[in-house]
């Protein structure tokens, strides 16, 4: 192990009662690396992602977030998830504070960083996805796609390691993905570590260093955008860009 | 309806009954007249009773006053007052019932006519009640008496000047004592005695005034660490209530009350139910 | 104004249910009553809040140890009379504790709190406590289940553990929600205060009582109907007022039955003009 993985799983399974959900997937994310992860509703590729920082309890096999054991019960769940950072498909702002609280929450609560500094990386970090003119505007007043942008900035804040983005794009109207996609394409020039679940084919093209196909629990096929889109040799991620297409 | 004539309405209901008053009362000032003319006076016969059940002499009581009326661990009534009644039933040559009501509703029962025949519930004979029920012959000479905890050494009313003194809501206890406690003792009413017991053990309030045998019984019990104390407060009897149209059985239970203290089965039941002493 | 007075008292209905007369006597006494029902209120109330959101957590918990006490307490204490939980702890309390009656007649347990008795006051106060936190908790678990679960998530994905997510994210959302039930839940208890005539603490509906067997006379009972008025009113309004406030600001409209108002409104105008 020449460069420490930013994110390992091993062979990891979850069931929902009697629904098996992941049969065992490994997966490897090195530092910088942009994985895009395609496949049908229902392939396990959410909770995968869900398993990387608990969100999900997973019901067997190991994850490890650079080199702390996520899967074991005796590290602090709440150090590591301070470094992983989550987008979800609902947005999930907080309705009763305003975008700049929003992100300023964690930096004081779990951070403990002074109210000034905290306004401070929070205006910093609004500007970044070009909405510091809506500080102080609450959730409700703004549009999808700007929401969106805020829940990136609260996220970024925490100054993360890696980025978890969970169909962020998927309950956006059409004319406000773009604002959305820009926002994580300069995220990934920038160098970030990302793992994106996603139906975007272009972006994934555009940004991916690596495409993965999920299906039936398990990943079926993986490698290069290109190797993936152009040349598939699973049958299923054939038929899967087929419908797509 | 307009309000005018609402108030119109209800004049001509005040003045009709107003009448029929009148009318009554005429009728009354005649009787005495016709009376000879009808025939002589008799011993009131059985068939006068008025019975709610026939062939059954119902009593209405609050069964929360031990010994006089409770309510038995088999969720029967017994006490001094149900025995009572019991033999009185026996010698009208009737069966018995017993029926619980809340001691303040109990006139309002008997003057129903369709509740109960008399009342045995330890009830004071009192002027304000004979105006609206009859009462029997006194049937038990009580009073009323001051309980304190067994630890306090209060023997009158004025020692508790200042203090809290509990009393059964309704009862002649609490007449008398709003009216001779010192005028900055506050009487605090519960909704039965042993509730107005359990707060002077308590330490709620700091004494009780209520009738003597029961304040007595309650005394005996050692658990409760009361005991009473001083003079009793004022003679009272105990009667049984009959309702004013009745007057054929007001005047059988007072036969029977006669022949139930005169031939020792009165003296049984009092050494029956206040053995204790 | 005498003459007033006088003709009212010589109806037979107005002087035994309302008396101006023998309600204006009562006033000081009634005034009392309030106090004493407000206190017990205010201090009960305040103190059924944490009791109610623990009782809440505690339902919630996935650990049955915890959560069957929880679940058991809240099906009993609703499912059964104020009253009968009034008469049990109230006379039941001091059974328990020995040295108890030492308490209520030493010093500490005859410190007056609104004109009752000390030793009196704790014991009213866990009756409504114990009482009111049941229904509290029901109201704190039906909000906070009613956030939305990815507001839990979102927070804890940003590092907070369970208890800041609560605190900083889920209740001050529940507490916007509820607001208008847990003022319902005041208004309540405000009445429910009435019971403890039945133990003899005096507050407004036992004043009224004893002025009522001292004058054979109803109208101090209307007198304690007008405190009690005086609170839940305005109270009852507020309410409404909020639960509009809450509706238009949830769903970014108006609440039903006053969209329903306004197109009939506007249809009757059409309707007058044609």
């Amino acid at each position: 192990m020449t460069e420490q993985a930013m994110v390992r799983i091993e062979d990891l399974h979850k069931s929902f009662g009697a629904l098996e959900v992941l049969k065992g997937v490994d997966l490897e994310v090195a530092r910088g690396e942009v994985v895009v992860i395609l496949g049908p509703s229902g392939s396990g590729k959410s909770t995968m992602l869900r398993c990387v920082n608990r969100l999900e309890e997973p019901t067997s096999g190991r994850i490890f977030i650079e080199n702390d054991e996520v899967t074991d019960h005796k590290t602090n769940i709440n150090e590591i998830r301070a470094r992983v950072g989550m987008v979800f498909q609902s947005f999930n702002l907080f309705p009763h504070l305003t975008a700049k609280s929003n992100v300023m929450l964690a930096l004081r609560k779990v951070k403990k960083i002074s109210k000034e500094e905290a306004e401070q990386i929070a205006l910093e970090g609004l500007a970044r996805v070009g909405l510091d003119d809506k500080a102080d505007v609450y959730p409700i007043m703004l549009s999808g796609g700007q929401q969106q942008r805020v829940a990136i900035a609260r996220a970024l804040a925490m100054d993360p390691h890696v980025m978890l983005f969970d169909e962020v794009t998927s309950a956006l109207d059409p004319e406000l993905v773009r604002e959305v996609l820009d926002v994580m394409k300069g995220l990934a020039k920038g160098g970030m570590t990302m793992l994106v679940v996603t139906h975007e084919m272009g972006f994934a093209r555009d940004v991916a260093s690596r495409a993965v196909f999920m299906d039936e629990g398990v990943i079926q096929e993986q490698g290069t955008p290109e190797e993936v889109f152009d040349n598939p040799q699973n049958e299923r991620t054939k038929d899967f860009l087929g419908h797509i297409r | 309806m307009s309000k005018s004539s609402k108030w119109l309405a209800l004049m001509v209901v005040f003045a009709l009954s107003l009448s029929a008053l009148a009318l009554v009362g005429c009728g009354e000032t005649e009787e005495p007249a016709e009376e000879p003319t009808e025939e002589p006076a008799e011993e009131p016969a059985a068939a006068d009773w008025k019975l709610v059940t026939p062939g059954t002499l119902t009593a209405g009581g609050e069964a929360t006053y031990p010994p006089f009326e409770l309510i038995n661990d088999a969720g029967e009534s017994e006490g001094f007052d149900v025995d009572l009644g019991k033999e009185i039933a026996m010698e009208l040559g009737l069966e018995y019932e017993f029926k619980h009501y809340n001691f303040d509703a109990l006139i309002v029962g008997l003057q129903t006519g369709a509740e109960f025949d008399m009342i045995t519930s330890a009830m004071t004979i009192k002027p304000e009640r004979a105006l609206e029920i009859d009462f029997s012959d006194p049937y038990f000479d009580a009073g009323q008496i001051l309980a304190v905890r067994m630890s306090d050494a209060y023997v009158t009313l004025d020692d508790l000047a200042g203090k809290k003194i509990g009393v059964q809501s309704g009862t002649t206890g609490e007449a008398y004592t709003r009216e001779n406690a010192p005028a900055d003792v506050t009487v605090v009413p519960f909704e039965n005695i042993l509730q107005a017991f359990q707060a002077l053990q308590n330490g709620d309030v700091d004494g009780v005034v209520n009738d003597l045998p029961i304040s007595e019984a309650i005394a005996a019990d050692p658990a409760r660490e009361v005991k009473v104390v001083g003079d009793v407060m004022s003679s009272e009897q105990y009667g049984i209530g009959v309702n004013k149209e009745n007057a054929a059985l007001r005047d059988a239970i007072n036969d029977a009350l006669a022949k139930i203290k005169d031939d020792g089965r009165y003296d049984a039941m009092i050494e029956k139910w206040f053995a204790a002493e | 104004m005498e003459g007033i007075i006088e003709y009212l008292e010589s109806i037979k209905f107005v002087h035994l249910f309302m008396s101006p007369t023998i309600i204006w006597q009562s006033l000081p006494l009634l005034w009392k009553g309030f106090q004493a029902a407000a206190a017990l209120l205010i201090v009960g109330y305040l103190l059924s809040l944490p009791a109610g959101l623990t009782a809440a957590f505690m339902k919630m918990s996935k650990n049955p140890i915890v959560r069957i006490p929880a679940t058991f307490y809240i099906d009993f204490i609703r499912g059964t009379p104020l009253l009968v939980q009034i008469l049990v702890i109230y006379f039941g309390f001091p059974l328990l504790m020995p040295g108890w009656r030492e308490f209520a007649t030493g010093p500490i347990g005859q410190i007056s709190v609104a004109g009752i008795d000390m030793s009196q006051f704790v014991r009213a106060i866990a009756a409504l406590v114990i009482n009111s936190g049941a229904y509290l908790a029901e109201i704190f678990r039906a909000g906070i289940q009613s956030i939305s679960k990815g507001q839990l998530e979102a927070a804890r994905s940003l590092g907070m553990t369970t208890m800041q997510a609560m605190a900083y994210v889920i209740i001050p959302q529940t507490v916007r929600r509820i607001l208008p039930t847990m003022m319902s839940e005041f208004i309540l208890l405000f009445k429910d205060t009435a019971l403890f005539f039945a133990v003899g603490i005096f507050e407004l509906t036992l004043q009224a009582r004893t002025i009522q067997a001292r004058t054979f006379n109803m109208s101090p009972y209307i007198g304690a109907a007008g405190f009690y008025l005086m609170l839940t009113l305005p109270l009852g309004r507020l309410v409404a007022y909020l639960e509009a406030k809450l509706a238009v600001s949830e769903t970014g409209r108006e609440p039903e039955n006053r969209q329903e108002r306004k197109r009939r409104k506007a249809a009757r105008a059409k309707e007058a003009s044609a």
